[in-house]
């Protein structure tokens, strides 16, 4: 399953820090307006304090310096001498009574006893002629010493002006009670009027000191949010942790859906996903579990067709197994019989020789002469029967892969001579002349000897046999070929010959040119298929040369260096049914690879060989139905391999499709290939092409026809030749039917409703692809002349329905469909 | 000169036998390889013929045991065996036979292999 990480946790610390975070603002916020709030509390508080103690500062003044405040009239200020002077020169004086408050001790120190009875720091202010105000006299005597005329740092809060301007503004009007917050203090003004027309002459003024009130207000906040800190972290814990539970809540049923779907995502079968929600969640549940069920029902189909497929074919491997282990066993059990039997046979027929002879004797010895020739012909009889027993049990020995090669090292030479002397008396009977021409320095050969020495006997034989009064010559020459070094022996005779057609069936079992010979030469066909196959074994060949009436030349090659090689029974097992195989010649491993799995995957069973030799030598023993090969090979290459294939007669009809870098498609065709890929291999094309081939005789055909049964006879007939056969019931269904693929061939029906088979026709070849398709007609219809000359044109051939040979349609669909198949592989 | 041939098919003894006779050999002959074998002792043949598929001891095992027997090991033995195949000469030669032929015999040829092996005529 995929790691991820809780989109519930993800969210919950989100909101957790906003929550906090708020909270922290909220809070920062709060507290800020709660000291502001508190220090107004405080400082209205002190505005009462301050009110009183202006109240009594006046009261006392009253008391101590009777008589009303007044202005000195213009009467400048005279400043002591070392003070500094103020900026300005004041144009009045402000009195109580007689007593001038600036300069005055007794004024100060009723100030200074003023303060220390209320706490308050007192100071007078005058106003002055530009409706500054100025300081006259303070409680605070260290501001006194420093300066008396200090002008004043508050500014009006309202106006923004400074104090004393605020004070000119309120000319005439009271401004009594009028608080202000000051940089450092906090002061409470209070009017001092004229007598005479009540104008403010100055100011009284009370200030505290700001600070202790700020610093009080914010210690108390602090108290109380020190206090309220772990509640407020309780409730974004709290909150954080409720939504993580809720998210949680809400996201199980998504992640039940997410582990479902990595199940699926691995193969498993999910429970349903269980999600009551009616919300997306829900439905989005819904959805999967639906498509779950389908993918289920889907895969549960697949499963069981695949299952059922895989018992078939099981059976059919326990079938072919068994079929195979019944066929080994009747091959042993061949194989004793004929051990046993060549026993039988050989016993009394060891006899019938061995008393003929022994009789032969007798009669001579005691001169009953006319007794003597049918003694010699029992004998000879007997001797013939022997050879031929003999004969059957090689081959059936070559034939079941138990033939083995007994190699040793032996000279030419005396091994021809021993043949030589052998075949003399043969030779000697037709009088013919034998020639042998052997070089002296030949040397020795590493073989069967034998099997050899058999194989050039039956040669010999039969040169000796179809020749009369003529020459029989034996050539033995070394040959290096390809590195390798070969004795190449020939057998030359000038007698009857024979035709292309007779030698094209040499080499197979039984097989005589023509039937008169066994009438008038006996033997059995069995000695050039014994040969050949002793030179197979032994990694030779055999090939002929022969013209009617002048004579054959055999011609035997074997390695000087015969390798024994056992018999590869297990590309045998390979075997896979009916459907054949596909042998893959390729020197290069990767190739193997590749076209093996490709084939494998279209259940077309390969079998590799690494060189032209192996392939050849598998070729014989397997019969595969296609044959791909390499052109560049050590060894043997690719065009010698095919051109060797092609004339084998047993092979020569296995179509072979070249795999092959080099593009020479006119060597390729000339020599006999069947399709030509170059490589790399286009892997479809090369499916399509085995397929072709391997269907020995089946493609798809079209057919069409009115008449049902014809068509059902068709079918069947075409299915029995694993044809693929698809049909239609008149031109109409036919031309449709076109749309679903261009078949291979076409039968088709003259006579038919809606679209009849001449128009089907004309329409077809008009078709792209149309007139590469070979028609064939079978019709029950009469042909008029003109009729038959139109049809010859457009059709392969016309069949007649009454009379109709299946065995003559089905090759002729047959050889037209190899044509259609050779016109592609050219095309 | 005497032949000891050990064969068990009657017709195949008695010919050999008589066309050996002709060419002037002593014959004893025996059915199997063990009756063979007490012959060996008892007759001390020059020569033995044995037929390679005898019922009981068969040729190759009755060729070892007289190997083994030190009073008759020097006996000469030509295997005949009705198996022409390359092979069972060898295994004829393993088992102690100093030669070989197939059957059916050929007279003239077995006639050359007794006498190489008797160094004489009969
Ligand atoms: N040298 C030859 N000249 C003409 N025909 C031959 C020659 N060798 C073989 N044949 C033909 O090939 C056939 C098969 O030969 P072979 O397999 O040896 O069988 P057999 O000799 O028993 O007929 C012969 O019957 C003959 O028709
Ligand atoms: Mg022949």
């Amino acid at each position: 399953m995929v790691k991820t990480r809780s989109i519930a946790t993800k969210v919950a610390l989100v909101v957790s820090a906003v929550v906090i975070g708020a909270l922290a603002l909220t809070g920062w916020f709060a507290l800020k307006r709660t000291d502001a709030e508190l220090v107004r509390l405080q400082l209205s508080q002190a505005s009462t304090r301050l009110t009183t103690n202006l109240g009594i500062a006046q009261r006392i003044f009253d008391e101590r310096f009777p008589g009303p405040w007044q202005m000195a009239p213009d009467t400048p200020l005279v400043f002591s001498a070392g003070e500094a002077a103020p900026a300005e020169t004041l144009a009045t004086q402000l009195f109580k009574g007689r007593v001038p408050i600036y300069g005055n001790p007794e004024v100060v120190a009723a100030l200074v006893e003023l303060s220390r009875l209320t706490g308050t720091k007192l100071s007078i202010a005058q106003r002055a002629g530009d409706d500054r105000a100025l300081r006259l006299a303070t409680s605070d005597t260290a501001t006194v010493t420093a300066g008396p005329l200090t002008v004043m740092p508050s500014k009006d809060p309202g106006t923004g002006l400074p104090v004393a301007a605020g004070l000119a503004l309120a000319k005439g009007s009271a401004v009594e009670g009028r608080a202000t917050i000051g940089e450092d203090d906090w002061t409470l003004y209070w009017p001092i009027r004229g007598e005479s027309d009540g104008s403010i002459l100055g100011v009284f003024y009370a200030a505290t000191p700001y600070a202790p009130f700020a610093a009080a207000a914010v210690a108390a906040s602090r108290e109380v949010a020190e206090g309220l800190v772990p509640l407020v972290l309780a409730i974004a814990l709290g909150s954080s942790l409720l939504l993580f539970v809720l998210m949680l809540g809400m996201l199980r049923p998504l992640r039940a859906i997410h582990h479902a779907v990595s199940r699926l995502g691995e193969g498993e079968w999910p429970q349903e996903v269980k999600v009551r929600s009616r919300d997306e969640v829900g439905a989005l549940a819904g959805a999967f579990n639906r498509m779950a069920a389908d993918l289920r029902q889907t895969y549960a189909t697949i499963e069981d067709k695949v299952r059922l497929r895989t018992r078939e074919l099981e059976e059919t491997n326990t079938a072919l197994g068994q079929a195979r282990e019944a066929a080994e066993v009747a091959n042993r059990a061949k194989s004793s019989f004929l051990a046993n039997m060549s026993h039988e046979l050989r016993t009394p027929l060891n006899a019938i020789i061995g008393y003929s002879e022994i009789l032969e004797e007798e009669a001579e010895d005691r001169a009953l002469d006319d007794l003597v020739p049918d003694l010699r012909k029992i004998h000879g009889a007997g001797r013939h029967l022997l050879q031929l027993i003999n004969d059957i049990l090689d081959l059936s020995k070559v034939e079941a892969g138990k033939m083995d090669l007994y190699l040793e090292t032996f000279a030419v030479r005396g091994m021809l001579e021993d043949v030589v002397s052998t075949i003399q008396p043969l030779v000697a009977k037709k009088e013919n002349a034998l020639v042998v021409d052997c070089p002296d320095d030949i040397g020795s050969i590493h073989a069967d000897m034998t099997k050899l020495r058999q194989s050039l006997f039956n040669l010999l034989s039969n040169a000796s046999k179809f020749t009369e009064g003529g020459t029989i010559a034996l050539r033995v020459r070394a040959e290096e070929i390809e590195g390798r070094r070969w004795v190449r022996m020939s057998v030359q005779d000038s007698g009857i010959g024979m035709t292309p057609e007779q030698v094209e069936r040499l080499f197979q079992p039984f097989t005589q040119a023509d039937a008169s010979t066994t009438r008038k030469y006996g033997g059995t066909g069995l000695g050039l298929t014994i040969t050949k196959r002793f030179a197979e074994l032994m990694g030779g060949t055999v090939t002929v040369e022969s013209v009617e009436g002048e004579g054959s030349t055999f011609t035997l090659t074997l390695p000087t260096e015969v390798v024994a090689r056992p018999v590869t029974s297990d590309h045998v097992a390979l075997l896979a049914g009916p459907t054949g195989m596909v042998l893959v010649i390729d020197d290069d491993p990767a190739m193997h690879d590749l076209v093996r799995r490709t084939l494998e995957k279209e259940g077309i069973a390969v079998v590799p060989a690494m060189s032209g030799e192996e392939g050849l030598e598998l070729a014989r023993q397997l019969k595969p139905s296609v044959i791909t090969l390499d052109v560049m090979m050590p060894g043997s290459d690719g065009w010698n391999v095919l051109r060797t294939l092609k004339a084998d007669p047993e092979l020569s009809a296995i179509p072979v499709v070249m795999l092959t870098i080099i593009d020479d498609k006119n060597l390729g065709f000339s020599l006999g290939a069947s399709e030509y890929l170059t490589k790399p291999v286009d892997r479809d094309r090369l499916v399509r092409v085995v397929r072709r081939f391997r269907h020995e005789g089946g493609g798809r055909a079209l057919v069409i026809d009115d008449d049902e049964a014809a068509r059902d006879r068709m079918r069947e007939l075409l299915r029995a030749e694993s044809w693929e056969v698809s049909e239609a019931r008149n031109g109409v269904e036919g031309l449709e039917a076109l749309g679903r693929g261009m078949p291979d061939l076409i039968l088709l029906d003259l006579m038919m409703p809606e679209m009849n088979g001449f128009e089907f026709l004309s329409a077809f070849r008009g078709r792209e692809g149309g007139e590469r398709v070979p028609v064939v007609v079978v019709t029950a219809h009469d042909l008029s002349a003109e009729e038959r000359e139109h049809l010859s044109t457009h059709v392969a051939r016309v069949f007649d329905k009454d009379h109709l040979d299946s065995e003559t349609l089905v090759a002729e669909m047959k050889r037209l469909l190899g044509e259609a198949g050779a016109g592609e592989g050219t095309a | 000169m005497k032949i000891l041939l050990v064969e068990d098919n009657e017709l195949n003894r008695d010919m050999l036998s008589r066309r050996l006779t002709r060419r002037g050999y002593e014959v004893v002959v025996a059915e199997d390889g063990e009756r063979g074998l007490d012959l060996v002792r008892s007759e001390r043949p020059d020569l033995v013929l044995m037929d390679m598929s005898l019922p009981g001891i068969d040729g190759w095992e009755a060729t070892r045991r007289l190997r083994a027997d030190p009073s008759i090991a020097g006996t000469r033995v030509i295997a005949l065996t009705a198996h022409a195949m390359a092979g069972d000469r060898e295994r004829a030669l393993e088992a102690g036979c100093d030669d070989y032929d197939t059957k059916p015999v050929e007279m003239n040829r077995l006639l050359l292999k007794i006498t190489t092996l008797l160094g004489a005529n009969p």
